[in-house]
Order: C-alpha cells, then structure tokens, then sequence
C-alpha cells in the first residue's frame, strides 16, 4: 500500500466511487480500508519473513499490478528546440513522433513516461530532462535551448470531443 | 489394517515429485523464454537506452541507479563498465539458454544475471521481469535443455532428441502463471474493470499515449467501444478464474483418475478453450499496446498447459507429415 499511489487522481477517483457504492463517506471508507489493509499486510509480512531471503536472492519473488486502477487521463511528452527561431516541436506524443522516436517510444521509456504522467518519480524528471539535452546537443548542434513539457488532459468518453493539455510539468536546458 | 490418511497424502506427494515425463514441453519453455529475454535486452540495447536506463547520472543515465542488489555491492558497485559487462554477459546467456548450452547452469546464472540489471533503476520495470527471472530459476532444476538443445543435436544427431525429465517443474511453471493471473484479477478494483464502471478499462487503458502503440480513436466508436467491453468482460473471467485452467489441465492430463467434474472439464475442452481466451487477450494486448515483455513472458508459459507425452505425440506426427 502506497500513500502516493492513493493521493492519484485516479485512487481518489475510485475510493469516491467505492464509497458512494456502499453509502459512505471517502475518508471513513479511506480509514477502514488503510486499516484492514495494513493488518493484512504486517500479517502477510510476517508469514513471509522466514522465506524472504530465498525469495530475494532467487529473484523468485513475483509482485504484479497490471492496470488494477486505469487512469483517466491521458499524457503528453512535448520536447522543442529553439535555433533562434522560437520554439520548434521535434517531439510531440502521437502529433509529431520525429526526434529520438525508437528511444522515446522503447518499452522502458514508457514506463517512465507513465510514472511523470501520473506525477511519479518527479525526482528522476531533471535526470531525465539532462539526458534528453545531451541527445540535442548531438542532433541539434546549432539549437540554444531545450524545452520539456509534460501535459495531462482528462481522457474523452467515447463521443465527446477532447479537451485541450494542460502543462504539468516543464524543464528547460540551455544547449549553448 | 486402514491406511492413516497422512501417510496416503505423503505418498501421493511423493510420487508426483516422482512422475516423469518427455523433456519437450519444458523445452519449449526454454526457447520461448529465452527468446523473450533475448529480444527485451536487444531492444534496449539496439535502440540506444541503456546508459539511459540502466548507468548512473554521471554516465547518461537518468538517475543515480541502485547498487543495493549483492551482486553489485560484491562487484564494487553499479559503475557503467560493469553493468555495460553484465549486460553483454546476459545476452551471450540467453543466446546459450536458446541454443540449450550450458544445461542447468545457464537459466540459473542468467537469472542472477537479469536480477542484477532489474534492480539498477526500479522505474523502468514490471511484474513481467519478475515472471522471466521466476521461470529461469525453475528451469534451472528441470533439465530442459536435454532435448531440441544443440548439445542433444551433437549428443544424439536429433534435434528431437528423446529425454524424460521431472514433470513438477511444468506443473510449478504452469500453477505460477495461473497464480498470476488469479491475483491479478484480484487487483483489479477499479471500478472500470467491474459491470458498474461500464466494463470501460480497456477502452481507457488503450487511451494512454504512453502505452498505446497508435492512437485508438477506433475505440471510441459504436463498434469499437462495445469490443472494448468485450475485452475487459474476457480479461477479468480469464484473470479471476486463471487456477481453473491449471485444474483442467490436470483434469485433461488423468482421466483415469474418473469423477463428474474431470468429465464434464474433459468433454468441454475447458483447457483448450483457456488457451484460446489466453492468446486471444496477449495478441491483442500485443497488437494494441506495447506494455514490456508481459505478453511473450507469460506466452512463454503456456506450453505448460501439456504434458511432455503430448508434445511428443504431436511433434513425432509433425514429422511423419510429408
């Protein structure tokens, strides 16, 4: 159980909809739940702790949480280059995939794209942000700044029209 | 004089760790497996995110990464030339875990291997590591390297070279993937997944720029909308009732053993109708998102649904066909 994981939009989303289902209030639903949970777990852990170092040193232990609450809203990576002419998109999700495509669509990207859109792992966005102004300043030697954006929107029900992103996170680098 | 039934359970017990059976299942395994890895280390390898993922801040890698697994404090610490080594070492292994070089050493080194890797940045992995890392550990007792193996083939000049092997290594690979997905069904709490959220996860996960491999407005129309329904409703029954299928698995595999409810499993073809809603849900979660290895990693698995005899049947009447 994870107390971030619960302050999402997304787990707030669902302990509302959770509550409202069986008539009472997020924070009491919150409290009863927090508590059953963290007994079942301090139970469970102590269960494992005799095996836990067979588990780890194995690497047999297997954890899972494939989708258990699914977003509902949908991200976006903007990166843009400024050679002395404005701001030049050269990475836009789905719009404009141009610059360091295979490396920004690979499958391990992704996963850390996943987390900055959920608002995750803010402490390995500057990294990141570096990482991406040292790819730049190889393919865009003439460029002087580096522009990162990450963008969140609600997702659409289906048959109604998107709204506009909303800037969540930004980070600029000067290049030269 | 009547048995004590402890004594009946212990010999039962015993003589399933007993049971033996043809090496080709768990060979499949093998190759399957280390396909999956193979391909999930060359992509990172091949496309350039490495040092991005997987070396520290000072060597182009997005974040000081971990040095707390005890392979790496052993080693010295994550410095980029060592985990740019142990990389490469993890590459040759899966290649010699394809070609079944090695025997039971190569799944459980390659293993340790993987695990050095996955711990470095736990921001950039999954469950589905953990499935690769959990079966090579298993393969590592189970001698599935004695047959379709380039040392079988130089042994015995046959690839299908004949080899018994325990069967409890399939049966632990086979319970694992169902254990998988019964807990991950039981994960699934969000409201999406269930008949009062519209069954509307899949519609949404497939709306998430950072997994979709395109974007799915198709999702979103009168026909597509419902088949996302579809979905969800089929993920959650294969997901929640994942142990049935290891059920009629075992139910397929001893009909002798009588009783109504293996009959009834036997005659509806229960283990081959999971089979079907299984690779239903992984091609189509491999046609429409990119989520890592999870879909091969546990494809690799599924061979385990039959036993070594019935690959041996199957594979002998390939080869008999003109």
């Amino acid at each position: 159980m994870e107390e971030a994981r619960w302050a999402t939009p997304a787990g707030k989303r669902e302990l509302h909809q959770w509550a409202e289902a069986l008539g009472t209030s997020d924070q009491a639903l919150r409290d009863v739940v927090w508590k059953a949970g963290g007994a079942w777990l301090s139970f469970r852990n102590d269960l494992v702790a005799p095996f836990r170092p067979y588990l780890v040193y194995t690497g047999s232990r297997q954890s899972w949480r494939m989708f258990s609450m699914v977003s509902h809203e949908q991200g976006q990576l903007a990166i843009s280059v400024d050679r002395g002419n404005g701001r030049e998109p050269v990475f836009v999700s789905y719009e404009h995939e141009l610059w360091r495509r295979t490396e920004l669509r690979q499958e391990r990207t992704r996963t850390i794209l996943n987390d900055f859109f959920g608002r995750e792992s803010k402490s390995v966005w500057p990294g990141f942000v570096d990482r991406l102004a040292d790819w730049a300043r190889e393919d865009f030697p003439d460029a002087k700044t580096l522009e990162v954006e990450i963008s969140t929107r609600p997702t659409p029900d289906p048959g109604t029209a998107p709204e506009p992103f909303h800037v969540t996170w930004t980070a600029q680098r000067v290049l030269q | 004089m009547k048995r004590a039934p402890l004594k009946d359970i212990w010999d039962g017990w015993v003589a399933r760790l007993d049971a033996t059976e043809p090496a080709y299942a768990l060979a499949i395994v093998r190759i399957l497996l280390a396909l999956t890895i193979l391909t999930c280390l060359l992509s990172i390898g091949l496309s350039g995110v490495l040092p991005l993922l997987w070396h520290d801040r000072a060597h182009g890698g997005m974040r000081d990464v971990s040095g707390a697994w005890w392979l790496v404090r052993l080693l010295g610490g994550p410095k980029a030339g060592l985990v740019d080594a142990i990389y490469a070492l993890a590459v040759t292994g899966a290649s010699l875990l394809l070609l079944g070089v090695g025997g039971r050493v190569t799944p459980l080194v390659l293993g340790q291997l993987l695990l050095v890797l996955f711990s470095l940045n736990s921001s950039t992995g999954g469950g589905h590591d953990r499935v690769m890392t959990c079966a090579l550990f298993v393969l590592g007792f189970s001698g599935a390297s004695k047959t379709l193996s380039l040392p079988a083939r130089l042994a015995t000049g046959r690839w299908l070279a004949p080899a018994i092997v325990p069967s409890w290594p399939r049966w632990v690979l086979f319970y694992q993937l169902g254990l998988i997905y019964m807990s991950t069904g039981m994960q699934k709490v969000g409201s999406d997944w269930l008949p009062w959220g519209d069954f509307r996860a899949i519609y949404y996960a497939l709306q998430l720029t950072e997994w979709a491999r395109w974007e799915h407005t198709w999702a979103a129309t009168m026909w597509g909308y419902p088949l996302t329904q579809l979905g969800t409703m089929s993920t959650m029954f294969l997901e929640w009732s994942g142990l049935v299928w290891v059920l009629s698995a075992w139910f397929a595999e001893t009909p002798e053993r009588g009783g109504r409810l293996r009959a009834w499993s036997n005659r509806l073809h229960v283990r081959e109708l999971y089979l079907v809603l299984g690779l239903g849900l992984h091609v189509g979660i491999w046609v429409t998102m990119n989520v890592g290895p999870f879909s091969p990693a546990m494809l690799s698995l599924y061979p385990c649904a039959y036993g070594g005899a019935w690959w041996a049947r199957r594979l002998a009447s390939a080869r008999q066909q003109p």
